[in-house]
């Protein structure tokens, strides 16, 4: 089932560039990722898909309804952290919790106690007295305290610290396995290495790429270090699926373009003396989308 | 009606109408002791100055005779500038959070991140607002009668004076209301929007004080709110001022329309 869906999808305002022509669909149950380098247009996305914004162009369905004409039905279930989260000042934590209650009219009190536990948030405090990092704990909390059928973040590890980010993605995941999904953006590699399921990359408002993590690893390539046993064997002409970027002597360092296999069938029977392929090397293949759109 | 809204609302308005309702009524309790005390005084005074007769007429909105009868001195304390600031202040804090002062705060990420609709927020807001309203002229309307019931002049409003008074203020009060709800329906940044409504309370106070002598003016005063609210003109004829009403309630009715029409279909960016 299709969670989110855009079609053609364009927005943009005032100085801000905003998406231009984003066609992309979520499935449901999954985590997916929303990436792109700062000004790439995913908050606007996340706005749009949201109903705070109109689209100039396009469509945006979430949950099988309009986002621009449907938004209050939408947001029954779906929970919502924005990029720069601000709350009321003078509301407390417990205080928060019981008004995002009363708003959805649905007892939110025990879960979001629960996830309170679980990111050590104190909940008797003043918003106003709180540090950014505890903010973000009480926005997580308000935005999942209803088991929300989706969860839009909105770079939701920013000032968070690393033990909290790990419990937050053990929360998505869970969250995911048991049928739920989540949209999140980020401009962590190793985030989104290490959480989503399917990918979408943004560059200066338009879509790069959308495809599953599994396949994301399967085009990237592999750091690839041979010590070949003599020199003569050093001198072999490398296959093409292999680009060198070091020849020294015996050792040959570079990038592997493509599936390992292959690579294991080429070495079979030559002279090797040591041998080490490092793991999809995602953060160079990003950064290639990042910086020329995944143009070659 | 969306009990969680309605608390926020309630919580974010109570301040300024506790502060707003206690000047009002602190001032028109005040003014309605002392001013009798020196009802003789002021008339001496309008006698030897012009400009002080002037002053007056451009307070009350009306030409004064050579003494201050009794329906002025029982005006003035409703057509005071500080009395209508106060009041009007209540508007503009009350007016401008939504959605200029959420924007502005970023909150209404989190506010619009729920099930509600915009037009439900609106509606909502503007239900407290109103109320909140009606407590604070209310109150004033209290200190008024308390402080006339002290001073013993026997200048004590009559229930249907009250009552003409309160109804005339309210639909002032709703207009400037309205007034600011629109600009903050367009706008983002509540400081430029708070301005730009106190400029038009100025030139509006303006208006109707320059139009008592000064004939531009005059013909600018049907756009002024202020030349519809008219305590002296209550005071003696004892009529509801009918027109008055129809204008000023009419007007907000629009403008308020406006800003829900404009607000609901706006884009909302706190970036």
């Amino acid at each position: 089932m299709t969670i989110i869906q855009t079609d053609q999808l364009t927005r943009s305002y005032g100085k801000h560039r905003g998406v231009e022509g984003l066609s992309m669909n979520v499935p449901g149950g999954s985590v997916y990722g929303f990436l792109g380098p700062n000004g790439a247009g995913k908050t606007t996305a996340i706005r749009v898909l949201l109903g705070f914004l109109k689209p100039n162009n396009g469509s945006a369905e979430v949950l099988g309804r309009d986002s621009w004409r449907d938004g209050r039905g939408i947001k029954k279930d779906v929970g919502y952290l924005p990029g720069d989260l601000r709350l009321y000042p003078w509301m407390t934590g417990e205080s928060a919790l019981r008004w995002v209650g009363q708003v959805r009219r649905r007892d939110v009190m025990p879960h979001g106690r629960d996830l309170s536990d679980e990111f050590g948030l104190d909940l008797s405090r003043r918003v106003r007295e709180m540090s950014r990092g505890t903010r973000q704990k009480l926005g997580l909390v308000l935005a999942m305290a209803h088991a929300p059928k989706l969860l839009i973040l909105d770079e939701p590890t920013t000032s968070l610290d690393p033990i909290m980010q790990q419990r937050l993605h053990r929360q998505l995941r869970a969250g995911a396995d048991s049928g739920d999904t989540v949209f999140f953006s980020s401009h962590s590699l190793s985030e989104v290495d290490r959480l989503c399921d399917r990918v979408a990359i943004v560059r200066e408002g338009k879509l790069v790429t959308e495809q599953s993590l599994a396949s994301l690893r399967a085009d990237a390539g592999h750091r690839v270090t041979i010590r070949w046993r003599d020199a003569q064997s050093a001198d072999t002409e490398p296959p093409a699926f292999l680009k060198l970027q070091q020849r020294d002597g015996r050792v040959w360092a570079g990038e592997l373009d493509g599936p390992v296999d292959r690579f294991v069938s080429w070495l079979d029977g030559r002279p090797i003396e040591d041998l080490s392929i490092g793991p999809p090397d995602l953060e160079a293949l990003f950064h290639h989308y990042y910086e020329n759109g995944g143009a070659s | 009606m969306n009990r969680g809204l309605v608390a926020k609302s309630i919580r974010e308005v109570w301040p300024a109408t506790l502060m707003c309702g206690l000047l009002a009524a602190v001032f028109e309790g005040l003014v309605a002791f002392l001013l009798p005390r020196f009802e003789e005084q002021m008339n001496v005074q309008i006698l030897e100055m012009d400009f002080v007769r002037r002053i007056i007429e451009g307070m009350l909105g009306t030409r004064i005779a050579e003494q201050l009868g009794p329906e002025i001195i029982s005006s003035v304390p409703w057509a005071h500038p500080i009395m209508l600031a106060v009041v009007l202040s209540h508007a503009v804090i009350c007016c401008t959070r939504l959605p200029a002062g959420e924007v502005d705060r970023g909150t209404i990420d989190v506010a619009l991140g729920l099930p509600i609709s915009r037009w439900q927020w609106m509606w909502i807001d503007s239900v407290t607002w109103i109320g909140s309203a009606l407590v604070v002229i209310m109150v004033a309307v209290i200190g008024n009668a308390t402080g006339s019931a002290i001073a013993g002049s026997g200048r004590l409003l009559q229930p249907h004076q009250a009552g003409m008074i309160f109804t005339n203020l309210l639909g002032l009060y709703l207009v400037f209301g309205s007034v600011a709800w629109l600009i903050s329906s367009l706008g983002d940044r509540r400081g430029k929007v708070i301005t730009t409504v106190f400029v038009l309370i100025v030139t509006s106070f303006l208006i109707s004080y320059l139009e008592q002598f000064w004939e531009p003016a005059r013909i600018a005063g049907w756009f002024s709110a202020l030349s519809y609210y008219r305590p002296v003109g209550i005071l003696r004829t004892g009529q509801w001022p009918v027109r008055d009403l129809l204008v000023l309630y009419g007007a907000a009715a629009v403008l308020w329309g406006c800003a829900a029409v404009v607000f609901t279909r706006r884009d909302l960016c706190t970036t």
